[in-house]
């Protein structure tokens, strides 16, 4: 195990406290970047930041530890999750060897890298860090509520809005768009709660949850609330305690008050309600039926290796009609081409094939695992792991059911990072 | 690129049109020496391409960018292309492509083309489900 911090020599304690910084300006300045005005105003420079700063980090480390033996020996990975993170990195890279479409998938495996080193980074530099880690995920967060709420509600518009565009539309914090603001807000709620039952004293962290529900609500999307509400509901069973049942209790009132008090939300709920009602199962998806299908197409031509990364939106349309011919009932006289299958377990299935899908299952477990592996401790950075982890993988794994927050920058950086924070946090090298 | 041709257009100012079309090509040309396989630009050129008349040019540009990325809108750019050229056959198997995916494509072209178009891509979709109330009832059988 390597020493504490303060332990080491000056110029190593500089060089970590670089690397962290990178760290804090990917986690907290990829949420934020857009360029008005631009072609692409809120995607391209997210993914830009992201791989920018990512990049600067892993070039940093390789010079670092080729420099110095103590910083070499400082950032050597270690653990079952570092390994899932590069086999996933390596495995993206087979793929894009594989794919049906290589000048699609070309991009994709620096991504993969990227996050993988991304998550590395946290691992091994937020090891004795404590809740300032965390507040890191909320920054980005809680404006991005902030503004959700003021767009939804007309008080504000940071930019001048076409009049044209739908009500529901305009709410779009930093993000894109509203199911792309709610899929980002989703795990930091749930973090943000997590934080608010461990770190009891701090009351500002009551707030912080309630904006961040307030902001998911204001999205006005489904998934999103009801990925929420799983990871409450799995909250109580991590957690167990009866503080912790009401708190969650709370949470989940607060969520369904914001929701129904909230014309746009209430509206699409009852949208919803009426589709469901009908029975008809591509207007209850939002037209997701056939993605899917098409998905599961891709997934049963080539199951090993997949379509390859970035490649459904290329073979969408031919693999479309496929799916139409085998359920006729699903076919709808107008349709709009998906770039996303609007589920990433499936996409991930399709583009990657039974080896990716089972690192993102691996991956999800082995974040579950700790809430109940991990023996309780006093600590409570080990406590808020303990009582976020299963519900972050859970609330992940139902946002992944219906939207894509895998192909998104924003909701990536920060459940990779949360998730970072929980294995190294229940880690050997988590010392105070 | 295109919005400011597609404005200029509008204004009537086809001498413009022509010249923005033009710079439009050199600079898609320039990119596509650095970014070769970018479907987005082949469809750019090929877009622009048809502005200036170069009908061959702009179909094998598109050709290359349903390469990388099938989509319905450029099989119905190219159908218009073919009817331009004066050859209904291939414009329509290029409109049918779009159309079976979405039937809106089919309104790009006038009638009886496009009635035509419409018909085949409702008996197609009778058809289907024909089979697949079909089979169901086998299934329950």
């Amino acid at each position: 195990m390597p020493a504490p911090q303060a332990e080491y020599s000056k110029p190593t304690r500089i060089f970590l406290t670089l690397l962290w910084c990178l760290v804090v300006a990917t986690a907290i300045g990829a949420p934020l970047a857009m360029v008005p005005g631009s072609f692409d105003v809120f995607r391209t420079p997210k993914d830009v930041v992201f791989l920018t700063l990512s990049l600067l980090l892993i070039a940093a480390g390789a010079a670092g530890a080729l420099l110095s033996d103590e910083i070499g020996r400082i950032l050597q990975p270690r653990g079952p999750a570092v390994l899932i993170a590069l086999a996933a990195a390596a495995w993206t890279a087979v793929t894009t060897m594989t794919s049906v479409r290589p000048v699609m998938s070309m991009g994709k495996p620096l991504t993969a890298v990227c996050f993988a080193a991304f998550f590395i980074a946290v691992v091994i530099l937020a090891a004795r860090r404590g809740l300032a880690a965390l507040v890191i995920v909320f920054i980005p967060a809680a404006i991005n509520a902030l503004i959700a709420l003021l767009q939804s509600t007309g008080i504000w518009y940071p930019w001048a809005v076409d009049p044209r565009i739908p009500e529901r539309m305009r709410t779009t914090g930093l993000i894109g768009n509203p199911n792309e603001l709610g899929t980002y807000l989703v795990v930091p709620a749930i973090a943000a709660i997590a934080a608010a039952v461990v770190w009891r004293q701090q009351k500002w962290l009551y707030a912080v949850a309630a904006l961040l529900l307030v902001g998911v609500a204001s999205s006005q999307s489904v998934t999103p609330v009801l990925a929420v509400a799983a990871g409450l509901c799995a909250m109580t069973i991590a957690g167990g305690t009866k503080f912790l049942r009401v708190a969650a209790l709370v949470a989940a009132l607060a969520l369904v008050l914001a929701a129904a008090a909230h014309p746009g939300s209430r509206m699409r709920f009852a949208r919803l309600f009426s589709n469901v009602s009908s029975g008809s199962l591509p207007e209850i998806t939002s037209f997701r039926v056939l993605p899917a299908a098409a998905a599961l197409e891709m997934f049963r031509e080539r199951p090993l290796v997949g379509v390859g990364p970035g490649s459904f939106s290329a073979t969408y349309m031919t693999e479309r009609l496929k799916a139409e011919e085998a359920h006729p009932q699903w076919i709808r006289p107008q349709s709009a081409m998906f770039a996303q299958v609007h589920n990433d377990h499936l996409q991930v299935l399709a583009e990657t094939g039974i080896p990716g899908f089972l690192l993102f299952l691996g991956a999800l477990v082995l974040l579950a695992a700790i809430s109940f592996r991990v023996p309780a401790a006093p600590d409570e950075r080990v406590r808020f792991a303990r009582l976020f982890a299963f519900p972050a993988a859970l609330t992940f794994a139902v946002l992944a059911l219906a939207q894509f927050p895998m192909q998104l920058t924003a909701p990536m950086v920060a459940a990779v990072y949360l998730a970072a924070l929980c294995f190294t946090w229940t880690g050997p090298d988590a010392s105070t | 690129m295109n919005r400011e041709v597609r404005r200029s257009s509008r204004s009537g100012g086809e001498p413009i049109r022509m010249e923005q079309a033009q710079r439009n090509v050199l600079s898609c040309r320039r990119c596509l020496t650095t970014y070769p396989e970018d479907f987005q630009l082949q469809l750019l050129m090929g877009e622009n391409l048809r502005i200036l008349g170069n009908f061959e040019e702009a179909l094998r540009s598109y050709e290359r960018a349903l390469a990388t990325a099938e989509r319905p809108e450029v099989y119905a750019q190219m159908a218009e292309i073919e009817l331009e050229r004066g050859r209904p056959d291939a414009a329509r198997t290029l409109l049918r492509k779009a159309a079976m995916f979405d039937v809106r494509y089919a309104a790009v072209v006038d009638q009886p083309l496009r009635g035509e178009i419409e018909a085949e891509v409702l008996a197609r979709e009778e058809r289907l489900r024909r089979e697949g109330r079909a089979q169901r009832a086998e299934g329950r059988r």
